[in-house]
């Protein structure tokens, strides 16, 4: 499964939730939806966008974990 | 939320159309020469009474269609692509398969050209509606998919 760093990545940039979804332009039930891995799927535009407001990389909000780790 | 102004005519219909089969049923059992001239048609036995029952099954049916229609017309205007409305046509496409099944076995016992004619327009759109619902339901389900892509 892929896991959303998202409140990692929020928590190094001392950024809020609301802040990242106002520069994002989306609302926070979106952002939430993201944060929470209840995403079905993330559209370029949206990974561009966080990656530029957060100064990351995509491997820095999207990890790929194998089945044996999901539940750990 | 500004309203199509076709879904509002439509609804207006809907409703003139209801009201008509209400009145019809009424009808059928207040007036006496509604009853003379099906006395005339069918005679004053069982047939008659047969008759007159197939009549209120139908009115009911239809009625039933038109609640069903109803409800999803009112969607119109904010989102038609909702669970419900899948049941709707699941429930109008039942109606109107029953109410063509009726029809169809009005032929076998009082044979109209009309009956005919309306037996198969009641299958036929039976079948519409309940094909509707399969198309609806994938586009509940691809909404559903497009409201979680972010």
């Amino acid at each position: 499964m892929i896991r959303v760093n998202l409140d990692v990545m929020l928590a190094r940039r001392k950024m809020s939730s609301g802040e990242l979804a106002d520069a994002l332009g989306i609302t926070q039930a979106n952002l939430s939806i993201l944060k929470t891995n209840k995403g079905r799927a993330i559209r370029f535009s949206t990974l561009d966008a966080l990656c530029r407001i957060l100064g990351c990389q995509v491997a820095d909000i999207l990890e790929y974990l194998p089945e044996e780790e999901r539940g750990a | 939320m500004k309203k199509n102004p076709l879904a509002v005519a439509l609804q207006a219909l809907l409703y003139l159309l209801a009201a008509f089969v209400l009145f019809c049923l009424v009808r059928i059992f207040t007036s006496p020469s509604v009853a003379q001239f099906f006395r005339e048609y069918y005679g004053a036995g069982e047939a008659f009474a047969l008759f007159y029952g197939f009549l209120v099954i139908a009115g009911l049916l239809a009625l039933w269609v038109l609640f069903e229609l109803l409800l999803v017309v009112q969607t119109v205007a904010t989102d038609p692509f909702i669970e419900r409305n899948v049941k709707a046509f699941v429930r109008m496409g039942v109606a109107a398969e029953a109410a063509g099944a009726l029809f169809l076995a009005k032929c076998f016992v009082f044979f109209t050209p009309m009956t005919a004619v309306s037996a198969v327009v009641m299958l036929l759109s039976g079948l519409f509606a309940l094909v509707l619902a399969e198309v609806f339901g994938k586009a509940v389900a691809y909404k559903r998919e497009n409201e979680l892509t972010i």
